[in-house]
């Protein structure tokens, strides 16, 4: 049956009296093809066309970093922050690439403890996006300050100077959700990724590529014993990763909400970060698995009920940061406080107001159309939606980080800001150093956790009646 | 005792330099290098000071010497100079012919700082004007002219000075004169050996050409006084001021006079509530005009006509048809009896200032003691017009062989007419200034002058007490002499006779003081920077009030008007390449690095550059948009500001930018307006727009006035103000919900107790004339960097000390400006400190709030915490690396580089230095009044008070408990050291 047929099959199915879970792994294929299938993808020569590709991203990230380079060596300056306005480009990215991250964490720890077993085809990916992620957040935050040469000066770490750190500082617990959070996610990543390195070690070819793999595989030979010690070790990490979902980037909103800036003080952020984070990250993680799916031919594993779920999650989660715009209206206008009330008229009719209504019809306007079911399941139009996505969760913080800031209490130290060339070749820059990452996870690590995917096939799982519904718990 | 007893005492006492003068402590004195650390400032890393470290071990081991420096050797060490502590020197500055009692700090024998003498009269604690300030980093200006030149080739000094002695001669032979071109100066000892070079050589003759040439008030006071000169009031007497375009606070030569006395009289409580009135007619929106209580927009062409009206209705006793002349002259009427005055502005006719004195006459206010004493006058003040148009026609005629420019440089100020005679109808043109500057350019010799701070002098001051201008260090342009020294050794050349028995200038004002004042002793005169038994005796002056029918009126044509003023910050354009005066915001505008065409929001329609004079986003538009302003005299293109409250149909340019050459700073800095006409107003023939857009920077918003849509400023109520007669009824200025019922802040954790010092402010808003003084003297303390045009333009400027500025009423015509001094407000609860990551920024148990440069590392997110957002970051490294502008720096304050934050310490170097001196005293605490900020000593106005506040009975303590008491934004918390004292505006009717 080929996947047309299936996916037609399944259609009907939705349409019928008989309610029926479709299945997560189309085309019927066996255990070794499924092996076969996502192996191959290593093992495959190295297309021009993915080294042209390679090329273009490295080339963004080696712009960035020169613009970093230049930076470094001469000065935050070279940035168009000033006096009223100490962040710009820089703190919206690093939360922008925090908030992407989320999306790999919460598919990988929730939704497993959950036993959605849909996320399956998509939790590689994620992870490997959270990973990387957060590396380009980590390039932001490292880079944003004056003197990044002394960024070891906010670690605790005992010294004859008998300088501490300043705990009271939410920069300082950013220090910790941070890295906690990278360290966390990079475990559960190659954790989850044991089994299928030692898969690749049997199956590839080269003998550097055999040593690689091998060394990687930290020795797994599938047995009973591997098997146990690794579900245990990866529900754990689950458990762990699990409030990091909702710590890191509360921690990430502590950031502001402890600023005493009217626009920035105040106790809906974290919840509000929370949501925004999952939306942002879903989005991406549709953007970029929509193409993966297309080039790699993953139809079979990455099926349109997975984009339908992810869509659903999107749809919830900006009906989440639409409430918390619209509320927070309310909220300054219910505080009492002249500066809040003015700030969130600012917000939305001052300087930035094109910024406000870019983020809002990105955010709330445009994932309207995930209430219907055909937008739901139409490739094309969710992919625009993601991006819009991207976008406006950018802006999202953007507005929030500029809008209180050039206009803040006393008219007299008021500003404006715009990001020179650097600032945008920096953000390209983290673009770049993404999708190389990801471009070469795609490449060399199975994109698809191929010993999971094998658990959620059709066949896999004890069964009643039809031979094609895989997941009846 | 410690070795900080040898720390000069809180009273320090003026050490004599003679020896210096004689060349004894010359070359210990100053030692270049002994103080500039490579390291602190230079940004090396840690890895680069080991690589550092392990280079110089090696090469001792290898047996090398580093170069020989020469450091300041104890046993020649001048009496009491103690390496790391600081010598203050009395001297006097000299501001065109105004002169204020100065006092130059030096270290290691290098100067560091001026301020106000405090001994001299009539300037409190150390008031210093911004200009005054600032000449100190001229001093070490590297663009500095270091060699004389003889037709742009660098020859010797005595070759120059010969060439220029060969001119009198050659005119002498040609039986032509040599023209001494001066520049106001008030020193009666170069004016005396002025007088005596004319004897000695005949055909030399002096022409007075100050750039700006105000005679009105000389040619009236001539008339009527029969003295030649211009009378400065004392505005400590006035309770009713009108001034009439005269901007007596802001450009004025004599601001810093006036706003001393004035601001005396501006700070009423509940308990006394008397106030000057201050009314002030003008077609500007000046300083003085800022500072109004009732501010009347005028044409420039009604000007003379409402003092016209205001005479009539005073000395005629005609009842005025205008409302603004009946009510001035109704508060001018009610005044005591010699307590009104009315001020003419400098630039208005002799009629004007004839009708002006007229006035204050009938108001009992003219004689000897009252405001207007004919005896109280600025030297060299007399009428300068018939001179310089004599020596023109002259010129012109072909008498004059020779032109020599004493530090003057009339290629860039003077009339085209005189131009042109001096390029075109002079043999030999030489100068002796300090720059190398347009007239330097066109002249055929050119010998460099030496800096107020290298040369001896003489100034006599308005009061008539002469101070001594002493020399602070050796000349830093290898042996560069004086001005004085160099015309005397000229005159040598030309006369064997001239000064023969005088062999330096030095000499000769010692001599001359000696001779003048047989009682002075040198020594003391040097000590309290004052010669004994100098000082005005108020005398009676008949005045002979017929005359001013008889006196020139002036009638201001055109139906455009173009009015040019000095500039705030540069006055004339001399000190142009100062970089600290080029970023000084002008009081008013704000403007930095910039002269502009000021119009009102109608002018800005008028012109099309607006589509509506109500909105200011349109307005906005209109603001940079480059003009061409005709006159008769030429043309130049400025770009516009709008500005409210100016008169419609007017621009207003400032003088002292667009100079060519006056070094790397300032050359190319905005249009020359001396171009299209002196000071005062000019008809414009044509005005066009160019549609070129020039972009100019603000450090404050252009319309803090209604800016954003359903906000005005004062509805935030950030800078308060309160009319005289509800000061009566006021209570508190503060919100009562941020305080419990025993009225302490409400908290929710038990306080910190302050044990020791708890130091704080309070800034009097209503004593505060927005003169900018504080600015450059804590620039100057703190090693404040200039950042330049750009970096203005971002919003960069690095200034610990801002000045607010809110207008309150229309744009068209706004009825108050309110200035907020603004600076650090050493919060107790500062939000600034919990959020730094690094503890970078802390508080002390004194109650500062700290800042550790060394560990910070640059998140910038105190910056972005502070409600008052008085936190300046280095976003590059800004310091002038050019040799020898090191040596300006206060040791005292350690240098910042790029990546770090910086803000207000409250000068915690000077708390310091005072707690030492309490220490070695055996006090434990430091006495009020010992420690004083910079800003504050600066301040003309006293509207900085700084002190401790658990102490019970200082300034401060008292100052705080004012009815008039508030702080910015108090209801979030943050609990500011700072107390405002709100603005009073004088609403009498």
């Amino acid at each position: 049956m080929t996947v047309v047929q299936e996916q037609e099959r399944l259609k009907a199915m939705a349409h019928g009296d008989e309610p029926v879970r479709e299945d997560l792994v189309l085309g019927n294929p066996t255990m070794r093809d499924v092996t076969a299938r996502i192996a191959s993808i290593v093992e495959s020569k190295i297309t021009m066309k993915y080294l042209a590709t390679l090329g273009v991203t490295g080339a963004m990230a080696g712009w960035g970093l020169f613009a970093l380079y230049y930076t470094i060596t001469t000065g935050i300056g070279v940035w168009g922050l000033n006096n009223p306005i100490g962040w710009g480009w820089d703190i919206t990215n690093f939360v922008f690439w925090i908030g992407i991250g989320h999306a790999g964490t919460l598919i990988s720890a929730i939704l497993f403890l959950f036993r959605q077993k849909w996320r399956t085809a998509i939790n590689r990916s994620a992870e490997a996006m959270t990973i990387f992620a957060v590396i380009c957040a980590l390039t932001m935050v490292l880079s944003h300050t004056g003197r990044p040469w002394l960024f070891y000066w906010l670690l605790p770490y005992p010294n004859q100077m008998a300088m501490w750190v300043n705990f009271r500082s939410p920069l300082m617990w950013d220090v910790f959700a941070v890295n906690t959070y990278f360290t966390v996610s990079a475990l559960f990543w190659f954790i989850g990724l044991i089994p299928d390195l030692a898969t690749l070690r049997n199956y590839v070819k080269g003998p550097i590529a055999q040593k690689v793999y091998g060394v990687l595989s930290l020795g797994w030979t599938g047995s009973t014993r591997n098997w146990h010690h690794y579900e245990i070790a990866y529900m754990i990490l689950a458990g762990i990763s699990t409030p990091l979902v909702l710590s890191v980037h509360s921690v990430v909103s502590f950031d502001f909400t402890v600023g005493i800036l009217p626009g920035w003080h105040t106790t809906i952020f974290p919840p509000y970060f929370v949501a925004g984070a999952i939306f942002s990250g879903f989005a991406m993680v549709l953007t970029l698995l929509v193409i993966t799916r297309e080039i790699l031919d993953l139809k079979q594993f990455i099926t349109l009920k997975h984009f339908e779920n992810m869509n659903k999650i999107m749809l919830a989660t900006g009906m989440m940061v639409g409430y918390a715009y619209i509320l927070e209206f309310f909220i300054a206008w219910y505080s009492g406080s002249d500066w809040e009330r003015w700030i969130f008229v600012n917000r939305a009719f001052g300087d930035y107001a094109w910024a406000y209504w870019t983020m809002f019809t990105c955010n709330v306007v445009s994932p309207q159309v995930f209430w219907f079911k055909s937008a739901r399941r139409n490739i094309p139009l969710m992919f625009v939606i993601s991006i819009f996505i991207n976008i406006g969760m950018w802006f999202e913080r953007f507005t929030i980080i500029a809008t209180t800031l050039h206009h803040d209490f006393l008219p007299a130290s008021w500003g404006y800001y715009s990001p020179t060339w650097v600032e945008i070749s920096i953000f390209i820059g983290t673009f770049g150093i993404f999708l190389t990452l990801f471009l070469l996870f795609a490449k060399f690590v199975p994109v698809i956790a191929i010993a999971e995917i094998k658990s959620i096939m059709p066949g896999a799982q004890p069964k009643h009646h039809h031979d094609h519904h895989g997941d009846t718990h | 005792m410690s070795d900080r007893s040898l720390h000069a005492s809180t009273n320090p006492m003026w050490k004599s330099i003679d020896e210096l003068a004689e060349g004894r402590g010359e070359s210990a004195e100053f030692s270049p290098g002994t103080t500039t650390s490579a390291l602190a400032d230079s940004g090396v890393s840690r890895r680069s000071f080991m690589a550092l470290v392990s280079a110089s071990m090696a090469l001792t081991a290898a047996a090398c010497r580093r170069p020989e420096q020469k450091l300041v050797p104890s046993v020649k060490s001048l009496q009491n100079a103690t390496p790391g502590l600081p010598i203050y020197y009395a001297s006097v500055y000299s501001h065109r012919n105004v002169a204020y009692g100065a006092v130059v700090k030096t270290r290691e024998g290098r100067p560091i700082k001026v301020t106000g003498n405090a001994s001299h009269p009539g300037l409190p604690r150390g008031a210093a004007n911004a200009e005054m300030q600032a000449s100190l980093l001229s001093l070490y200006d590297p663009d500095r002219i270091r060699r004389p030149k003889v037709r742009g080739q660098h020859t010797s000094f005595d070759a120059a000075a010969t060439k220029m002695a060969e001119a009198f001669t050659q005119a002498a032979a040609e039986n032509k004169k040599v023209a001494l071109f001066v520049d106001e100066h008030c020193s009666p000892t170069y004016a005396q050996l002025l007088n005596e070079f004319v004897a000695a050589i005949p055909n030399a003759v002096i022409v007075m050409i100050p750039a700006i040439v105000n005679d009105g008030a000389a040619v009236a006071n001539k008339a009527i006084f029969g003295r030649d000169t211009q009378i400065v009031p004392d505005l400590s007497l006035a309770s009713v001021i009108v001034s009439v375009d005269a901007d007596f606070l802001g450009t004025d030569s004599l601001s810093l006079y006036h706003t001393t006395r004035f601001s005396s009289r501006r700070t009423p409580s509940k308990a006394n509530s008397e106030m000057s009135h201050l009314t002030v007619v003008e077609s500007q929106y000046s300083a003085t005009g800022m500072n109004a209580d009732v501010r009347v927009r005028t044409a420039p062409s009604q000007v003379e006509a409402f003092i016209q009206e205001l005479h009539a209705a005073i000395v005629g006793g005609a009842s005025a048809s205008n409302p603004a002349v009946a009510a001035a002259a109704k508060r001018l009427k009610g005044a005591a009896a010699g307590t009104g005055v009315v001020l003419a502005g400098g630039h208005l006719s002799a009629h004007a200032h004839g009708l002006a004195v007229a006035i204050n006459s009938a108001l009992g206010s003219v004689g000897a003691g009252k405001i207007i004493d004919a005896s109280r006058t600025l030297p060299n003040s007399g009428e300068k017009g018939a001179a310089l148009a004599d020596i023109t026609s002259q010129m012109e005629a072909g008498n004059v062989h020779a032109a020599i420019f004493l530090d003057v440089n009339p290629e860039y100020s003077a009339s085209r007419a005189l131009k042109n005679a001096i390029l075109k109808k002079v043999a030999f043109r030489g100068t002796i200034n300090l720059y190398d500057d347009e007239t330097s350019q066109i002249a055929d010799a050119s010998i460099p002058a030496a800096h107020w701070l290298e040369s001896w002098g003489t100034a006599v001051s308005p009061d008539g007490y002469l101070s001594v201008q002493q020399p602070v260090i050796a000349p830093l342009c290898d042996g560069v002499p004086s001005l004085q020294d160099s015309l005397m050794t000229i005159g040598k050349k030309v006369n064997a006779a001239f000064m023969a028995s005088t062999a330096t200038y030095a000499d000769y004002v010692k001599g001359a003081i000696a001779t003048t004042y047989p009682a002075s002793n040198w020594v003391e005169t040097l000590q309290t920077g004052i010669v004994a038994g100098t000082g005005r005796v108020a005398t009676e002056v008949p005045a002979n009030l017929g005359a001013v029918a008889g006196l020139a009126k002036a009638t201001v044509g055109g139906s455009t008007v173009l009015m040019n003023v000095p500039s705030a910050a540069l006055y004339d354009g001399r000190l142009a390449n100062n970089a600290w005066l080029q970023e000084l915001p002008d009081p008013v505008t704000k403007i930095t690095w910039d002269n502009v065409a000021l119009m009102s929001p109608a002018m800005a329609v008028k012109l099309g550059l607006s589509t509506s004079a109500e909105d200011p986003k349109a307005l906005a538009k209109a603001n940079e948009s480059v003009i061409a302003i005709t006159t008769r005299q030429g043309s130049i293109e400025l770009p516009v500001m709008v500005q409210p409250g100016m008169a419609d149909d007017t621009i207003v340019t400032q003088l002292g930018y667009g100079r060519s050459a006056c070094g790397s700073i300032g050359a190319g800095v905005g249009a020359n307006a001396f171009a299209i006409g002196g000071v005062g107003y000019h008809p414009v023939e044509n005005v066009s727009v160019t549609g070129a857009r020039h972009r100019v920077a603000t450090t404050q918003n252009h319309h803090t006035l209604g800016e954003v849509p359903g906000d005005t400023k004062n509805e935030r109520n950030v800078a308060q103000s309160l009319k005289l007669s509800d000061l009566a009824t006021t209570t508190s200025l503060e919100p009562d919900y941020i305080k419990d019922e025993a009225g302490k802040p409400l908290s929710i954790v038990s306080e910190y107790q302050y044990k020791g010092h708890r130091w704080g402010m309070v800034i009097d808003m209503s004593a505060c004339t927005g003169c900018s003084s504080c600015v450059v003297a804590c620039q100057s303390e703190n090693n404040i960097p200039v950042v330049g045009k750009d970096q203005v333009l971002l919003g960069r400027e690095m200034h610990w000390i801002r000045l607010d500025r809110y207008y309150a009423g229309t744009l068209q015509d706004p009825s108050a400006t309110v200035l907020e001094p603004m600076l650090c407000q050493h919060c107790e609860n500062a939000p600034c400190e919990n959020v730094c990551p690094v503890a970078a920024t802390t508080h002390s148990p004194e109650g500062l709030n700290e800042m550790t440069y060394n560990r910070c590392v640059g998140t910038r997110y105190c910056l972005n915490n502070c409600p008052y957002k008085v936190r300046r970051f280095n976003f590059l490294n800004y310091k002038d690396e050019r040799q020898p502008l090191d040596l300006v720096f206060n040791p005292e304050v350690s240098g910042r580089m790029r990546g770090i934050m910086e803000k207000c310490t409250f000068c915690v170097q000077r708390l310091h230095e005072a707690k030492w001196h309490a220490r070695d005293e055996g006090r434990a605490r430091v006495k009020d009044g010992e420690a004083i900020t910079a800003c504050q000593e600066a301040c003309p106005a006293g509207a900085i008070i700084f002190g401790d506040a658990n102490d019970a009975s200082s300034k401060i303590s008292i100052a705080r408990k004012s009815e008039r008491s508030f702080h910015v934004l108090a209801e979030i918390n943050t609990r500011p050291s700072v107390t405002y004292l709100a603005k009073v505006i004088n609403d009498m009717a």
